[in-house]
């Protein structure tokens, strides 16, 4: 008799607990679950987008990795030079900041945290009228004006138009703005480790900040890097708006600031062929998953 | 140890200094020595007939004659002349004038002398614009506005009646052409002077000859006549002194406007509760626009019932908030004529709100008019006489800076570089008098225009003047610097010249809005304004009506309604919505619902939910080839009608809609891309622009602009990544290259025409060096960095209405071409990217469609649209129709209308198969890798043409025409050489 009374409170429970969980459920499904198995699904159709799919098993994985020159020659190597020197150079840049506004009183901290950080949410209006007037291919765009006028250079660069600086210029632009979510989450990672621990370090014989960083913020703060650097994976795998930004077209000239992002947009919005768009989607998914877990097991809790 | 460092770095410092200076200071003295001064002080402005203004100060001395003499038509008539009879005069006939056909009139006067002359005249025509005209008197245009003398027309309602569109509200009612005689002077063409222009006859016998540049006119009686004089108000009083004060209030709403100059003068509904006519549910027509009835010389009256003859008061409620404390002026007829002087550049005050203005003196006594019992007729004329002195010098002074900009362009070959010294006024040693000459000149003007206003500070619109002062102040402190120092004087958005051209803009336009007119006694008038709580009451309910509006929406579709997307902004799916039920509906019985489609790729979607419309218009001209190489747009050649339809188009724009044998859509509007040239500049470096017609007379034209720092525009340089087929074609096909093979499924673009076209276009900015990047050719057009260039019509419409400052001072050609030895002729293809109007399959109705397209895109309802389009929103809404005969119509000056039909027979477009966006890639990455990778052009397209071929074969496979990359069928690729196939009808 008991037991059952407890069988029953025990189903109560769970089905409160089930209860609660039903929005989140229901959200995470809807808008997580279902577009990626559909676009798990597309990725072994050919879909025009007019007509009904047709199923063609692994040819667009197939053609992907054996037959698509451009994204081979191009768009792998691009976005892996993207996303390891944007990666982990934004990632030491949003700790080194994050530790060093930790280290100012809360006023200053404050407003300067609301300066590094407005460059991410002001992205995509900043690249159209700031950084594509500082790089204009004309004498009068800010860069080419300096450096003629330092007597550098003597015909203005075409920066935007010229393979060979997107890239870096790319870069540049994204290292500009990386300090965004993940940046924050560190400075208040920092701020949230208990004072006590440094001075029981100093008493027990700890020289320097370095040390400070080393033995004491960082393995205290190791959710906050996990945080940080899963942000920044997803950030930099996923950006693909700069480089069209900064140029004007998808795709960029020779193709020399192609992410996988621009590529996929190409093949979807650009040749209506969104089963093959999706193929590569999944393959990005597979990158970033891959990646995430090398994060993992740097930041993540092993106990 | 820091310090020292310091100090070195100082002393490195100096170092190079002292020595960079040294460099450049020889630098500039080795120029000095070959530089010969002679060569430089030679006047090369052309010879252009003097303003106006200036002649009139030229006569000042000149007696103004008032005479009475009358030619009649016979006098003057000769064989050459066409006679109208039809159209019934005071004479046996009267003669009748086309474009380019002139009369001669002869005047015998007794004496030298500055002479007013009128004439009656007939307007023939049905377009918007006034008809123009050049005068010459005795073979000699007197001055430059004679080039463009205007006939103004007179338009009356055709109904009083507002009718209503689907939703309730109301539109404006349509004028038409008043057929009557007309009587009147000489009148300014820009609109800058309301009095009739004068002309210095000689003693003895003069010929008057009238060339008409547009329009068709036929032509009375000539007189000569008094000089124009208005008697004092006194004088007027005292005629009158036994009339009767009138006591009583007639109230006249404005909306109601009985007889119009210009087509431009509108109405609306302006959205207040103190209107009379007003709802806060639907639009009611209440009010004349102000920014609409704003140029000189727009006349509006209203004609008025009063009950009995008297002496009435008369007091509009008005708004003018155009020019801020400073008044606008209106000239005020009464019964055809302006009663007394002050009635002349009446002044109508600032004003945020609507206010009761009584006409009245400058002590505020009100004039009284002599009114008759009956109807009278009230007339308002824009004028812009009173701040005439303040425009025509600043237009002077601009024109002397402008010419000054272009000596010193000549000395400094247009470089700009700050480290250099330049000793110019030793070269031009007038330079600091005339900048300060010009400073106190504008410095004179702003305190004759501040004199018109009531503040004690003046308006704030001379602020530009103070602005410029400034700047001029700032050079004036080294003129030696002007050099580098452009960008304050003539170059750029903040220089003075843009200054001192906003304001000129500024002050020649007269907004003036009224809501209604009262003729009354000693009455008092309505408040002018709601009081707060019916204002906040009023904003309130109409935030909540704002929820239930579904106007123009695509959801709301009855079954019996053709479902049409249109891609355009909402007051042309207004006007078309009026149109199609107004004139299409009630003849044919069909039914079309417009809704507004912001965004195209809605099409695709709407496919996916089954939910497409039947018919969508205003689409890019891609979209209908995509849709039609999945099977889902139809065909139009399989209609009856097909050929009527598109007889007018240009058939180079019909390409991009062409697949299989099919044509999957129609041409709605288009664009067009030709030559811009800036006439004052190139007049002045002795650069014939008439002259240019190919690209080798462009590539001559290069070194010359090249020395003063200019260069010319080719398009390529306004893309800054992917150059797309846009700009790449017009050479491939002026080269007469040609993209794909003969069965459609391979490119050939490293065919020998090809590989030259692309060498051609690289060698423009290599060897000719053009500008590579340009963000604006629409700025560095009007700053003259541009003078020459190519560009659309986009930038073509910014120029029209947003280059105040260039005004007159540009001119359009032909884009520039290539000598074919072939074809013995030269060809100058160029894009005419359009949009275009598409049918679906899914559409059960696709008859009706057709017919609606068909009705569409007939001539007489594109130009009624085009008409209809610019009555009421003024000639800035530019409909570039597809269809050329319709496109006429548009009011655009003659000459440039030519020029784009010209153009047009021109027009290509790229041909479309499955992949073509790889090949213009190609095209592309080719150019770019020839011009920053110095690529061999023949390697370079070798290697494009493999990339792209395995491309096509991919996408050829796709959509069935290849299989396992075997040929399964041809695929025909529409193009120039063989579109004329695609625009017969299919025999049925």
């Amino acid at each position: 008799m008991e037991t059952k009374l407890e069988l029953n409170n025990k189903r109560k429970e769970a089905r409160t607990a089930y209860l609660f969980l039903t929005p989140y459920i229901l959200l995470f499904t809807i808008c997580i679950i279902i577009p990626i198995v559909i676009a798990i699904l597309l990725s072994f159709t050919v879909f025009d987008t007019v007509n009904f799919p047709k199923f063609t098993f692994l040819n667009n994985y197939i053609y992907l990795l054996t037959r698509d020159q451009i994204f081979m020659q191009k768009v792998l190597p691009n976005t892996l030079i993207f996303a390891i020197i944007v990666g982990p150079v934004g990632y030491a840049l949003a700790f080194f900041l994050a530790w060093c506004l930790s280290q100012i009183t809360h006023r200053l901290r404050t407003l300067f945290a609301i300066i590094l950080y407005s460059p991410s949410m002001t992205m995509g209006i900043a690249v159209g009228v700031l950084w594509a007037v500082i790089f204009s291919g004309n004498e009068a765009g800010y860069l080419n004006s300096l450096l003629m006028s330092w007597g550098m250079i003597t015909e203005p660069i075409l920066w935007l138009t010229e393979p060979k600086y997107l890239l870096t210029i790319m870069i540049v632009v994204s290292l500009w703005s990386s300090l965004g979510v993940g940046f924050l989450g560190m400075l208040s990672g920092i701020l949230n480790i208990n004072q006590e621990l440094y001075e029981a370090a100093y008493i027990d014989g700890m020289k320097n900040k370095f040390q400070e960083i080393f033995y004491i913020t960082i393995p205290s703060m190791k959710s906050q890097m996990l945080f940080g650097a899963v942000m920044s994976l997803v950030t930099t795998f996923s950006a693909g708006g700069i480089g069209v930004a900064l140029s004007g077209s998808n795709p960029t000239p020779q193709y020399a600031g192609q992410l996988i992002i621009n590529h996929i947009d190409d093949f979807g919005f650009g040749r209506y062929e969104m089963g093959y768009a999706a193929a590569i989607s999944v393959f990005l998914l597979l990158i970033i998953a891959l990646f995430s877990k090398i994060a993992y097991i740097l930041f993540g809790e092993r106990d | 140890m820091k310090n020292k460092k310091i100090h070195l770095s100082v002393e490195l410092f100096f170092i190079l200094f002292i020595f960079t200076g040294t460099f450049f200071s020889l630098n500039v003295s080795a120029s000095k020595e070959n530089f010969d001064i002679r060569k430089f002080n030679q006047n090369t402005d052309k010879v252009t007939e003097k303003k106006y203004f200036q002649k009139l100060e030229e006569w000042s001395s000149e007696k103004k004659i008032s005479v009475h003499q009358e030619i009649k038509v016979s006098d003057y008539y000769t064989e050459e002349n066409r006679i109208n009879t039809q159209i019934s005069y005071k004479e046996p006939f009267s003669i009748e004038l086309q474009k380019a056909e002139s009369i001669e009139v002869k005047f015998n006067v007794a004496e030298k002398g500055l002479y007013r002359i009128q004439f009656d005249y007939y307007d023939l025509s049905d377009e918007i614009l006034p008809a123009e005209a050049v005068l010459r008197v005795n073979d000699k245009v007197q001055y430059y506005e004679a080039n463009q003398i205007m006939f103004l027309s007179s338009y009356t309602p055709i109904s009083y009646d507002f009718t209503t569109d689907r939703y309730g509200n109301e539109i404006a009612n349509k004028f038409e052409k008043n057929p009557v005689w007309l009587s009147s002077g000489f009148k300014d063409g820009s609109r800058l002077r309301n009095d009739d222009l004068l002309f210095q006859l000689a003693a003895g016998e003069n010929e008057l000859k009238i060339t008409l540049n547009s329009g068709q006119l036929l032509f009375g009686n000539f007189y000569l006549v008094e000089q124009e004089n208005y008697p004092s108000y006194e004088a007027y009083l005292n005629q009158y002194s036994h009339a009767k004060y009138v006591d009583t209030l007639i109230q006249h709403e404005v909306e109601y406007i009985s007889e119009k100059n210009d087509l431009s003068i509108r109405i609306y509904s302006e959205s207040e509760p103190s209107s009379t006519r007003y709802s806060n549910k639907k639009k009611l027509m209440n009010a004349v626009a102000g920014e609409n009835f704003s140029r000189g010389n727009q006349k509006a009256g209203w004609t008025i019932e009063a009950e009995e003859a008297g002496l009435y008061k008369i007091s509009f409620r008005a708004i003018q908030y155009g020019l801020v404390d400073l008044p606008v002026h209106r000239d005020i007829f009464v019964n055809g004529e302006i009663p007394f002087k002050e009635f002349k550049d009446y002044q109508f005050k600032y004003s945020k709100k609507y206010s009761n203005v009584t006409l009245s003196n400058s002590e505020l006594e009100p004039f009284f008019v002599y009114l008759e019992k009956g109807t009278n007729q009230i007339e308002l004329r824009s004028s812009v006489t009173s701040y005439l002195p303040i425009i025509d010098n600043l237009d002077r002074i601009m024109k002397e800076m402008r010419n000054t900009a272009m000596e010193i362009k000549r000395i400094t070959s247009g470089k700009e570089d700050q480290y250099r010294d330049w000793k110019l006024t030793e070269y031009m040693p007038d330079l600091v008098n005339d900048l300060n000459r010009w400073k106190s000149e504008i410095s004179e003007l702003m305190i004759y225009g501040n004199s018109f206003s009531n503040k004690e500070k003046g308006s704030s619109e001379f602020n530009n003047i103070e602005r410029s002062i400034k700047k001029f102040n700032q050079i004036l402190k080294n003129p030696d610097q002007l050099p580098n120092k452009m960008k304050l004087f003539t170059e750029g958005t903040t220089s003075i010249a843009q200054l001192l051209g906003d304001l000129m803009i500024k002050l020649s336009s007269t907004p003036l809005g009224l809501e209604k007119m009262y003729l009354h006694g000693d009455n008092k008038l309505p408040k002018a304004n709601a009081n707060v709580f019916v204002k906040f009451g009023n904003s309130v309910s109409k935030f909540f009506l704002s929820f239930f509006s579904n106007e123009y929406s695509s959801g709301a579709v009855k079954k019996d309604e053709l479902d049409v997307w249109v891609r355009r902004p909402r007051q042309f799916i207004e006007l078309m919505q009026k149109m199609i039920d107004e004139d299409f509906t009630p003849k044919t019985g069909i039914k079309i619902k417009l809704s507004v489609m912001p965004d195209q790729n809605k099409l695709i979607l709407a496919n996916a939910a089954n939910e497409t419309p039947d018919v969508a218009m205003g689409v890019d001209n891609w979209i209908p080839y995509d849709l039609a190489l999945r099977g889902i747009s139809v065909d139009f050649r399989d209609y009856e009608g097909y050929e009527e339809l598109i007889k007018n188009h240009a058939k180079g724009s019909f390409i991009p809609y062409a697949f299989e044998d099919g044509m999957y859509g129609i041409p709605e509007t288009q664009d067009f891309w030709v030559s811009f040239y800036r006439t004052d500049i190139l007049n002045n470096l002795k650069i014939d622009y008439q002259a240019i017609s190919t690209w080798n007379d462009v590539k001559q034209s290069l070194p010359i602009l090249q020395n003063y720092g200019m260069n010319f525009y080719e398009p390529l340089a306004g893309f800054v990544g992917l150059k797309p087929f846009v700009a790449t074609l017009p050479f491939i096909y002026q080269f007469e290259g040609n993209l794909y093979a003969e069965d459609g499924l391979s490119c050939v673009i490293n065919e020998e025409k090809n590989i030259e076209a692309l060498k051609f276009m690289t060698d423009l900015f290599t060897i000719y060096s053009m500008t590579e990047q340009v963000p604006s050719f629409y700025n560095d057009f009007r700053y003259g960095k541009l003078p020459m260039g190519i560009a659309n019509g986009g930038t073509y419409t910014q120029l029209l209405v947003a280059a105040p400052e260039i005004k007159g001072q540009w001119e359009i050609g032909l884009h520039p071409g290539m000598y074919s030895a072939d074809q013995d002729q030269i060809l100058r293809y160029a894009p005419v990217g359009s949009q275009g109007i598409m049918m679906f399959e899914s559409s059960q109705r696709k008859q009706d469609g057709f017919d609606f397209i068909k009705w569409w895109m007939s001539t007489e309802v594109q130009r009624e649209f085009i008409y209809t389009l610019t009555s009421m929103f003024g000639a800035e809404y530019l409909w570039f129709s597809a269809n050329q005969e319709a496109f006429k119509a548009l009011p655009l000056p003659e000459k440039h209308k030519e020029i784009i039909l010209e153009q047009w027979k021109w027009s290509m477009e790229a041909s479309r198969i499955p992949g073509a966006y790889i090949v213009e890639r190609e095209i592309s990455d080719g150019f770019s890798k020839i011009l920053y990778n110095n690529k061999n052009p023949r390697t370079v397209l070798d290697q494009a043409n493999i990339t792209a071929n395995r491309e096509i074969m991919r996408k050829m496979e796709e959509f069935g025409y290849m299989k396992n990359g075997v040929k399964v069928k041809d695929y025909p690729v529409p193009n120039l050489y063989n579109i004329d196939s695609y625009l017969k009808g299919r025999d049925r």
